[in-house]
């Protein structure tokens, strides 16, 4: 007893309070870029439901066309693609969706054809343990756009026509609300046809002809897809590392509630401790 | 007679209005469109789109995206949409230049042809500025 422990305690405070000073910037960072990522995100959503409008009306309308991108083939090999974030901190959020393709992987066994990878975090945990990274994109991106949308799902194309792969599935996680989000498996090439009974079909005029048409169409609509993918999946990072946070902060809080109540008995105790030894001193003095 | 036409980029909602008109740069040629037209799917390139609509024409640079015609419910998705008024002309002229000189020392792949849509979409943005510019 005595002072030695109520300083060690006094530090401690200290240092807590300065991490939630950190852990609070951090999470007005990520809330700061997750508004600005929502507003781009929801700009972005209407243009997305009407091309995926338009490919259903489309693709439903067409037969007979052939395309690697539409049609299943014969071949096994999967081809896996994974967006986590660049950065960590945020949660369960990167483990989430590796996790999921980890599963994936193990089920698939050996008709798993390779990875590849959007995020540093994925990149670092699958080279670290040998997995089959094909291409990875680290650091490529702050926001999702169409340029970097394109870019990717250009590679992806170009593997399913090299035959590298024969379908390609994504793993990214859904952004649902602030608080849940969806790590998610999707297929994504072959694009996955909903059952067309039941629907109507446009009966459009093609100008010029549908295979001509659908030839340059798949790709691009890919690529929205692609970006939506994107966006929901950032928008998920930054609500996940804002969540994150806000708990980190909120702990440290009650850390420092529970320290300063500990400094404050150990405080006392030693006041008290003190009285009792003057007057007992005092008294043998009288004496 | 009107329709309902939707314009849409990535990054906003351009049109969202009852227009009498629309006439867009397809693929082969251009297009114009009156109500009640038969459904109709095409691929659009960069040029210029014209619409009416309360009788007032209205001009835009188009590049890149599709049509959708449907029971007078008309959706265009295009890579990117300017009204004449928001062009910057200047920025236009140098980014031809660029992709002129770039088009003449004769890159290849798709540096070329990243060069060869910059190159198209100015001179659509010039030509749109021009002509509202003109009248």
């Amino acid at each position: 007893m005595g002072r030695g422990k109520t300083r060690a305690l006094k530090k401690k405070i200290t240092s807590i309070t300065a991490t939630s000073h950190i852990t609070r910037a951090m999470e007005m960072v990520a809330r700061a870029k997750f508004n600005k990522i929502q507003k781009y995100a929801f700009a972005f959503r209407p243009y997305a439901e009407r091309y995926e409008e338009m490919a259903k009306n489309v693709l439903s309308d067409i037969s007979g066309v052939e395309d690697v991108l539409l049609n299943p083939t014969k071949g096994k090999k999967v081809g896996i693609f994974l967006i986590t974030g660049d950065m960590g901190l945020c949660g369960s959020y990167n483990t989430n969706v590796v996790q999921l393709v980890e599963d994936q992987i193990s089920r698939l066994r050996q008709s798993f054809a390779g990875l590849v990878i959007v995020g540093a975090k994925g990149d670092l945990y699958f080279k670290y343990h040998r997995t089959r990274v094909l291409k990875s994109y680290v650091k490529e991106y702050d926001y999702p756009n169409m340029n970097i949308a394109h870019t990717i799902s250009e590679e992806l194309i170009d593997k399913m026509k090299k035959g590298t792969f024969d379908k390609v599935v994504a793993v990214y996680t859904k952004f649902k609300s602030m608080l849940v989000n969806l790590p998610k498996v999707e297929q994504f090439i072959p694009i996955p046809l909903k059952e067309k009974k039941g629907m109507k079909t446009w009966e459009y005029e093609f100008e010029p002809s549908s295979a001509e048409l659908i030839k340059n169409f798949l790709p691009r609509y890919l690529a929205v897809k692609m970006c939506s993918m994107l966006f929901e999946a950032k928008m998920s990072e930054f609500a996940a590392r804002q969540t994150a946070m806000r708990n980190a902060t909120d702990n440290a809080m009650k850390m420092i509630k529970d320290l300063t109540l500990r400094f404050n008995k150990e405080r006392q105790a030693y006041i008290t401790q003190e009285i009792i030894e003057i007057t007992t001193s005092a008294e043998a003095i009288n004496k | 007679m009107a329709f309902h036409l939707r314009i849409l980029t990535p990054e906003r909602i351009v049109v969202d209005k009852e227009v009498e008109y629309l006439n867009v740069p397809g693929i082969e040629g251009f297009i114009g469109f009156l109500s009640n037209h038969s459904p109709f799917f095409t691929e659009l390139k960069s040029g210029e789109c014209v619409i009416r609509s309360d009788g007032k024409y209205c001009y835009y640079a188009l590049h890149e995206g599709y049509i959708s015609v449907y029971k007078n419910d008309v959706v265009v998705v295009a890579e990117a949409v300017e009204h004449a008024d928001e062009i910057d002309v200047e920025r236009a002229m140098r980014e031809k230049a660029k992709a002129e000189k770039l088009l003449a020392a004769k890159v290849k792949g798709p540096s070329a042809r990243r060069a060869q849509a910059t190159l198209q979409k100015a001179i659509t943005r010039i030509k749109v500025a021009r002509r509202v510019s003109s009248r």
